[in-house]
């Protein structure tokens, strides 16, 4: 069994990636992006923007070694107004992404912004960076551009001179951390009407979300991005990480009914025993057959894991980069209850041995699926649309699917359209 | 300068190609950055990423490392990963941030070699260069390392021997080898030039990576004319070689350089061991046997030629041409139509004055390469898919697609095309020009369309 501590050199499989902040910080409606750095930083995020179909709302800067020692501040300006120029319609929001060296030459992004707020007048401009090098600080770099995602309303409020603390709070529920909206199907639309950033196509709309009640973190993603919207918007926030044990779930509820004044939690036991049935059959179908999960399909690994082998489930292996605090209890409760469940660091130098195949197995998330070879591919990627007792039925559904009908794992990367 | 760019993704930086070129053999390569750089190249510049066993790495550089100077963490994980994997040496492959806060990784690499027994060489890429040039730095640091020419081989021996003497608490760490071959130092490269050529010619393909060349049946190909035609490849470094064959790359009577990156490995390998060079691909089949002749020529009389240097014939009613590529892979393509077309090559990479050429563009931004596209006088392009999309839709220029991997990476992976030799003509047939295609198409070509 490996150690999964942090460490040693990094294999990146083929399958390793995520949207990537590019893509993320495109969420804000009416937005643009101006890519500030060394052209090599923008070369994948830029091919990414052209697979997925976005590359028209993102612009480069690149840096030449003399800008770099000289400070590229000043070149900014002239660049957006380039950018304005090609324009049809003029954005609400410029997001500008800055890269790892950014955080080494201590650019006053404070005065950057203001100058350009002074220049062009109406747009929000918000300095973002696509930083690695951050990776393991207070402000890991998918964290904070889901927090600056947030801080262009609040940049609107201060250039329109409104106070957040005026603004009349709705029955709304924003949805933090998560790249897709909530199925309809998910029993929470039930308790609380749900807001989520993708739900909106102009900027002035988008800023509703200020004045929502309560926040939901579903993935770590979304920490930073609460703790500022409480600050800025006076929003509380409660994290409810996406489980699939079904007293998680129960307990997650509970704590969201009581978060948002209920006087009685809702009844929810239709929901959870639809997922126990579907938990059956899929067990049923797929048997002995030896199961591995992964970080790239969800942020608890362990924890999925453990909610499989409750039900049954053949799990042998649980891969993870690294093991999020939330997680740890999870995994220690597999390391006392199932010894034999191997840990294993895809992105470990050993992992390119490939001394793991397993071709009968099928996996639940395609980083475990690359190492294995797994002849069975459960297609699910970073909790995806996945919550309560209509997350385990849709874990079901995709494990079912992948028994039924193998995928191409190759073609299944090249959909998600990831990027490092 | 900085450079705006609207439409275009940049290319592939220098990293990347070096990375290519440390491909295929047994290496533990380390890209020294946070995570990005080697995404981009192993996700975006690497068509061989895939299920591939290559053991490259990312060095997982984090801020506070960076800040204090804290190389110690990078050769530490640097020395398990040699326990775990014995590669037969190290190399380490600068990024943006190692080269701002002035990184020495030559200097660490030397640290690592002397502490391990292991060779290893830095490679100063920094993201701010383009592959070709990258590719280059890979190519002369190994051969450096692996194949030193007479004089250097005996003095690398001793510093081999020394290092092995003075060897620190690394005793787990096993070298595969040693810095020099023992072919190296009996330096058969003397004997094979104080005597008459032998029968079969010895040759090396430089810079063929697939940035340049995807499909690999173009290297194929070519190695299987030069072949059938007296000669024998040493190594074609960055697509399909080993260490062993590195190390005899000295012995070749001949280069040939196939992209700029190898333009500038085989001016390196003229200077260093006297070695001369045709510098350009062939194109069609009918230029096949002529590039092998010229390539005998080379051998024989040791004087290094550009296979595109003929003149060209001043038919002011030719049509004009633009073809933006890698710049050798470009006058090749100039030359090959030289009958038929005006053409202008776009350098859209590292620019060199050393290749002699009429018709040369420096585009060094997106909005040079869009003026260039659009301008007028051009009615036939050759270039990326890509580009194409800085064309006015209803354009009624000619445009002849031309993936490179080194722009596009693998969107148009589907189209990519072999193009060497024989595979040209049938890229001809299948292609824009095919309307006017048939047993004389190049002739209709010149007599307008």
């Amino acid at each position: 069994m490996q150690c999964l501590c942090k460490g040693g050199l990094h294999y990146d499989a083929p399958s390793k990636g995520d949207y990537g902040i590019c893509r993320m910080g495109l969420m804000v409606p009416e937005s643009i992006e101006l890519f500030v750095g060394p052209s090599a930083c923008g070369r994948h995020g830029a091919l990414g923007a052209i697979k997925n179909g976005y590359k028209d709302r993102i612009f480069y800067l690149y840096l030449s070694q003399s800008d770099i020692v000289s400070g590229y501040d000043d070149l900014i300006g002239d660049a957006v107004a380039e950018v304005l120029a090609t324009l049809e319609k003029k954005p609400k929001v410029i997001v500008m992404i800055f890269t790892c060296l950014d955080d080494l030459i201590g650019t006053d992004h404070e005065a950057l912004k203001e100058a350009l707020s002074d220049r062009f007048p109406g747009i929000v401009f918000q300095s973002s960076h696509m930083n690695p090098i951050k990776t393991d600080t207070s402000e890991p770099p998918a964290q904070a551009i889901q927090r600056d995602i947030y801080r262009t309303i609040a940049t609107d409020f201060e250039n329109r001179g409104i106070n957040p603390a005026d603004i009349e709070k709705d029955a709304y529920v924003n949805i933090l951390g998560a790249y897709e909206p909530l199925p309809e199907s998910c029993e929470l639309n039930r308790i609380a009407p749900l807001k989520h950033v993708t739900g909106y196509s102009s900027f002035s709309d988008f800023t509703a979300m200020a004045s929502s009640r309560l926040n939901l973190i579903l993935t770590p993603l979304g920490r930073l991005a609460a703790k500022d919207m409480e600050k800025n918007f006076h929003i509380p926030y409660l994290e409810v990480p996406v489980s699939f044990d079904p007293d998680e779930i129960s307990e997650s509820y509970k704590a969201i009914a009581q978060a948002l004044g209920l006087e009685t939690v809702p009844d929810l036991e239709a929901d959870r025993k639809a997922a126990e049935i579907a938990v059956e059959r899929a067990r049923a179908l797929v048997g002995d057959l030896p199961v591995i999960v992964d970080s790239s399909a969800t942020y608890h690994p362990f924890g999925m894991a453990k909610a499989l082998l409750s039900f049954g489930f053949n799990v042998i292996r649980v891969e993870a980069e690294a093991v999020i605090k939330s997680d740890e209890d999870h995994m220690e409760w597999i390391r006392a209850h199932h010894p034999e469940v191997e840990f294993y660091r895809p992105d470990s130098c050993e992992a390119v041995l490939f001394d793991h195949r397993l071709t009968e197995s099928l996996s639940i998330g395609i980083q475990a699926a690359y190492m294995a070879k797994s002849r069975y591919i459960a297609d699910m990627f970073a909790d995806l649309q996945m919550f309560g007792y209509d997350g385990i039925v849709s874990l079901m559904r995709r494990i079912t699917e992948a028994y039924q009908n193998p995928r191409d794992l190759k073609q299944l990367i090249n959909e998600y359209g990831l990027v490092i | 300068m900085a450079q705006l760019c609207l439409y275009l993704p940049p290319f592939s930086p220098d990293y990347s190609g070096a990375g290519a070129m440390l491909f295929d053999l047994d290496a533990l390569t380390v890209m020294h950055d946070a995570g990005g750089c080697t995404g981009n190249y192993t996700g975006h510049d690497e068509p061989r990423w895939y299920d591939s066993k290559a053991t490259v790495f990312c060095s997982g550089l984090r801020m506070i490392d960076a800040i204090m100077g804290n190389d110690q963490k990078l050769k530490d994980n640097v020395y398990a990963a040699i326990k775990t994997l014995n590669p037969e040496f190290v190399a380490l492959v600068g990024s943006p941030v190692p080269m701002v806060i002035g990184m020495d990784l030559k200097g660490l690499a030397h640290e690592i070699e002397s502490e391990t027994g292991i060779p290893a060489i830095g490679i100063e890429t920094t993201g701010t260069d383009y592959y070709d040039a990258g590719a280059f730095k890979a190519a002369k640091a190994l051969l450096d390392k692996f194949c030193p020419s007479e004089k250097q081989a005996d003095r690398t021996a001793a510093v081999s021997l020394n290092s092995q003497m003075t060897k620190p608490d690394t005793e787990n760490l096993t070298a595969k080898s040693t810095a020099v071959s023992p072919e190296i130092q009996t330096t058969p490269q003397a004997a094979t030039y104080n005597s008459e050529l032998s029968d079969t010619l010895l040759y090396n393909i430089l810079g063929a990576t697939p940035l340049d060349y995807e499909r690999p049946e173009d290297l194929d190909h070519l190695q299987d004319v030069l072949n059938r035609s007296g000669f024998s490849l040493i190594a074609r470094p960055g697509y399909g070689y080993n260490l062993s064959q590195l190390r005899n790359m000295g012995q070749a009577h001949v280069n040939i350089a196939v992209s700029h990156a190898g333009f500038l490995t085989a001016k390196y390998m003229e200077k260093k061991y006297g070695i001369p060079y045709l510098c350009g691909v062939p194109l069609g089949e009918k230029n096949l046997t002529l590039y092998a002749e010229r390539l005998k020529e080379v051998a024989l009389s040791k004087k290094s030629e550009m296979f595109f240097s003929e003149p060209f014939s001043g038919n002011g009613e030719k049509k004009n041409a633009l073809i933006i590529g890698d710049q050798i892979i470009s006058e090749s393509l100039k030359h090959y139509f030289r009958d038929h077309f005006n053409v202008t090559v776009g350098c859209i990479f590292t620019p060199d004055r050393d290749i002699s050429s009429s018709s040369v563009l420096n585009l060094k931004n997106e909005k040079e390469i869009k003026k260039a596209l659009c301008d007028e006088r051009y009615s036939v392009l050759i270039a990326d898919p890509l580009f194409e999309k800085l064309l006015p839709k209803n354009h009624k220029k000619l445009f002849l697609p031309l993936p490179q991997y080194a722009v596009s990476g693998d969107i148009y992976h589907k189209d990519a095309k072999p193009f060497l030799g024989k595979y040209f003509d049938d890229m001809l047939r299948n292609s824009p020009l095919s309307d006017i295609a048939g047993s004389n198409y190049l002739s209709s070509i010149a007599s307008g369309f």
